[in-house]
């Protein structure tokens, strides 16, 4: 029992102690469009195996892409980090016009099911503007989308 | 500044929780445990609820009483001395659990002496009841479905609402807030040893996963921990053969998708069970208590699917789920068994991206086709610009798919700013089509495999050859060969392990005709698109001829172990017609031979026909093998499958073989097969 005190004492203590700034080196929230997919979950081993290379979360602070979930990320909270994730899906989401990520993170953001549709139309008829350029950051994504949310009468009370 | 003295207080707040909570259960390792949990074996009722099944699910134990967790941290019981039923020193100090933390790959688990149910229920008992405040070092947070059940068998008088004080629990069960969950299968990957069978795992659902995204429910994978120290090879051997510890893990849904979808390109299939909400409830409560616990971990029984099943036995007792796959669970096995078992409510497709960007292909004309190459270049501006001479309808479906071609050659490679440039053109020219109303692409639904042939089979074949007549038996227990129908299967493989055939001749002789340990054949077409790598290999014992021509000896056939592989080509003819080659390599251990042993370079191509429709399924291949023994063998085979019904069929083969380039056999041979 003293064991499983340590590790999930230790596991507290190493969250806050190790969480990194956005777009820190360990921060998926740094994401540019089209980042790389190589080395994610692709390692030999955990392919090999079905398995996982190491820090295993059980969920528990997934979504967050290895940054602090108490990041100065004010617009939006902690629960965006989860568009670091889905950037590529995202992007050809709103291309298209609709998709699983772009719903995704409408449900993300809060957006009550009688809205999604229409985010979804905003997000597709202004994909210029919510991405300027493949540097674009999911950082920068997020204030554009907030910019977009502002700027529109229905989506307005969404933004903050 | 103020970030990191925050930082640095929390850090500090961690260290002293941790010495706070070293120090309660010392004290709690002291007398009083070992008094109670005498009074505890002396209870009435111990007895009936320790040898309950339930009881036993709950700790992983098969009828013998052995659980398959690798993990003292997974059992409050100290271990038996001697496996008597001497229960007052059930419950000692934790001192031996120094070190179970600290060994993650090196297996030293494997030293755990066995604690009996018996004893793990007067430890949990006792240590439920004497615990201090409830936090999440209290065995009742550790193992909340324990407390719960014996709180039902009337030995705790417990309920959900005294766990409110576990506070990682708690959040846990928040952010996992599932009310209905499903089996994922992804499918066969041939590529990688663990997944040659495909994989199943669980995902948990809200309430509104429907209205809201799949994408943001949870998935329960029990996976080998791997040690990233290990070496290729390493991580090979061990995930075969159990040298990594088994753990679940949570992660979410979409990284999943991403994994199999994407990376893998493999087409993943859902199955929405028909839980209820206290059920998956009562699951959830039980995988807590699987949090960082290492399992055994073995490829064909103790593997992913089988852990599955133990969670959904859990809850359904009834369904009976692990009892046929003791020895061995095949993960499309383990779905049928849910399936049978009237738990599936609905299926759901999920292509994998290349089969998506196939699909996108197939809605294009081919004037449409024949810009998908400029279009996916890294210098793409002109062909986009290019794009309006398309009538209007046509142009978004065409820059989608060049879009999907452009993300599937990146699939795997670190970021290159040329092609981020391209694809990000691609998306903007996406963007600005019009989108002129044009059906939505159908998905085409592959097969799914839960509906092709059963696993295993049994042939039985009469035939002729120069020998005499033969009977002859064929078994084997997985999985897949290339005249097999094959609805469900990946198109163009073979899998096949311990896969026997057995002879017998009309003058009464017998012999081993062929034994595959593993053979695999991986045959992916080549297009205009990608130009895959098509392989083979195999080892096993087959009978071959050898020269005996300067000994004058008659050519019969010997037994013959060999490793064999290759490598080649493979490209789709027509829709139902696949054209291969293959560069071959064999060695041979052969008595027959001067050296007892020979290697042989080869050329193996074939045509495979395949009408699903028609229930046919023919094959046409040559092999010509040179051995360094100065000889050559040659063959050429045709044979052909007809569907009697989904689990019976016929083949017929006739071969021809030649020794030298001089005609030296023939044979003609019927055979009957049922699946199982």
């Amino acid at each position: 029992m003293k064991r499983v005190l340590l590790s999930s004492v230790l596991l507290i203590a190493s969250a806050n102690a190790f969480a990194e700034a956005p777009g820190g080196p360990n921060c998926g929230w740094g994401n540019m469009l089209f980042d790389g997919s190589a080395g994610l979950p692709s390692h030999v081993g955990a392919s090999l195996t079905n398995g996982t290379t190491g820090n295993a979360s059980f969920g528990m602070t997934s979504g967050t892409n290895g940054c602090s979930p108490n990041g100065t990320l004010s617009y939006g909270g902690q629960r965006w980090m989860g568009l670091a994730g889905v950037m590529d899906e995202f992007s050809g989401d709103v291309a298209r016009g609709d998709g699983e990520a772009l719903n995704a993170v409408a449900v993300m953001i809060g957006i009550t099911p009688a809205d999604r549709d229409y985010f979804g139309e905003v997000a597709h008829s202004n994909f210029s503007t919510l991405f300027p350029s493949d540097d674009v950051t999911a950082e920068q994504l997020s204030m554009n989308l907030n910019e977009m949310m502002k700027s529109d009468a229905r989506l307005n009370h969404y933004a903050s | 500044m103020s970030g990191l003295i925050e930082k640095l207080q929390r850090s500090t707040l961690g260290l002293l929780l941790l010495l706070t909570s070293l120090w309660s259960s010392q004290v709690l390792a002291d007398d009083q445990v070992i008094a109670a949990s005498l009074d505890v074996a002396a209870e009435p009722r111990i007895e009936a609820v320790a040898a309950d099944p339930a009881w036993y699910r709950l700790l992983h134990m098969d009828a013998d009483g052995i659980s398959s967790v690798d993990d003292r941290r997974f059992f409050l019981a100290q271990s038996a001395d001697d496996g008597s039923a001497d229960n007052d020193h059930a419950v000692k100090g934790h001192t031996d659990n120094e070190q179970a933390d600290n060994d993650h790959a090196d297996n030293n688990n494997k030293d755990i002496e066995a604690v009996s149910a018996a004893q793990e229920l007067i430890a949990t008992l006792a240590a439920m009841r004497l615990a201090g405040p409830v936090g999440n070092d209290h065995p009742r947070c550790r193992f909340p479905a324990r407390y719960l059940w014996l709180s039902q068998q009337g030995l705790l008088n417990g309920s959900a609402t005294d766990l409110a004080g576990c506070d990682d629990y708690q959040s846990w069960r928040q952010q996992v807030n599932a009310s209905s969950v499903s089996l994922i299968f992804p499918s066969a990957y041939l590529n990688s040893p663990s997944s040659m069978y495909g994989h199943t795992f669980l995902r948990f659902d809200s309430a509104d996963a429907d209205s809201g995204s799949l994408w943001l429910s949870w998935a329960l994978n029990f996976g080998a921990n791997v040690n990233m120290d290990d070496n290729t090879f390493a991580y090979a051997y061990k995930g075969l053969v159990g040298g990594y510890p088994g753990q679940f893990n949570v992660m979410p849904y979409f990284d999943k998708i991403k994994e199999y979808n994407r990376m893998e390109n493999r087409d993943m299939w859902e199955y929405r069970l028909n839980l209820s909400e206290a059920e998956v409830d009562q699951m959830l409560t039980h995988i807590w208590e699987l949090k960082d616990i290492n399992f055994d971990y073995y490829f064909f029984d103790e593997n992913c699917s089988y852990r599955l099943l133990e969670l959904i036995d859990l809850v359904r007792p009834e369904a009976r789920l692990t009892e046929p796959f003791e020895y061995a669970a095949i993960p499309a096995d383990t779905v049928r068994a849910v399936i049978d078992a009237d738990m599936v409510t609905s299926r759901f497709y999920r292509p994998s991206h290349r089969n998506r960007f196939y699909q996108e292909l197939a809605q294009l004309n081919p004037q449409q086709r024949a810009r998908l190459q400029a279009l996916s270049v890294d210098d793409n501006q002109q062909a986009i610009e290019q794009l309006q001479q398309l009538p209007a309808e046509q142009r978004k479906a065409t820059a989608e798919a060049a879009y999907s071609l452009t993300r599937l050659r990146e699939n795997g490679q670190v970021r290159d700013p040329k092609t981020s440039r391209a694809s990000y053109r691609l998306l903007k020219s996406i963007s600005q089509q019009p989108d002129l109303g044009v059906a939505d692409q159908a998905r085409t639904l592959l097969e799914d495999p839960v509906d092709g042939h059963l696993s295993s089979t049994t042939g039985l074949a009469l035939g002729d050859d120069d020998r005499g007549s033969f009977a002859q038996l064929h078994y084997r227990p997985a999985y897949h060969d290339l005249l097999d129908p094959t609805a469900g299967y990946p198109p163009g493989s073979l899998l096949q392990m311990m896969a026997l055939d057995l002879r017998a001749y009309d003058d009464g002789s017998a012999q081993l005709q062929q034994l595959d340990l593993i053979r695999i054949r991986s045959f992916s077409p080549r297009d205009a698109f990608f130009q895959p790598f098509s392989w083979q290999l195999a080892v096993g014992l087959d009978q071959v001829q050898s020269d005996y021509a300067e000994r004058g000896d008659q050519t019969e056939d010997h037994l013959a172990g060999h490793a064999s592989a290759g490598g080649g080509v493979s490209y789709a003819l027509a829709d139902s017609l696949l054209f291969y080659a293959l560069a071959t390599v064999r060695a041979e251990l052969n008595s027959q031979l001067d050296n007892d042993a020979a290697l042989a370079a080869g050329i193996n191509p074939g045509l495979l026909l395949s009408l699903p429709s028609r229930s046919l399924q023919l094959k046409l291949e040559g092999r010509h093998d040179q051995l360094t023994e100065g000889f050559s063998r040659s063959q050429l085979q045709l044979a052909g499958q007809y569907q009697l019904s989904p689990q019976r069929g016929l083949r017929l083969s006739m071969e021809q073989r030649w020794l030298d380039g001089n005609n030296s056999d023939q044979q003609l041979k019927l055979e009957y097969r049922v699946y199982h």
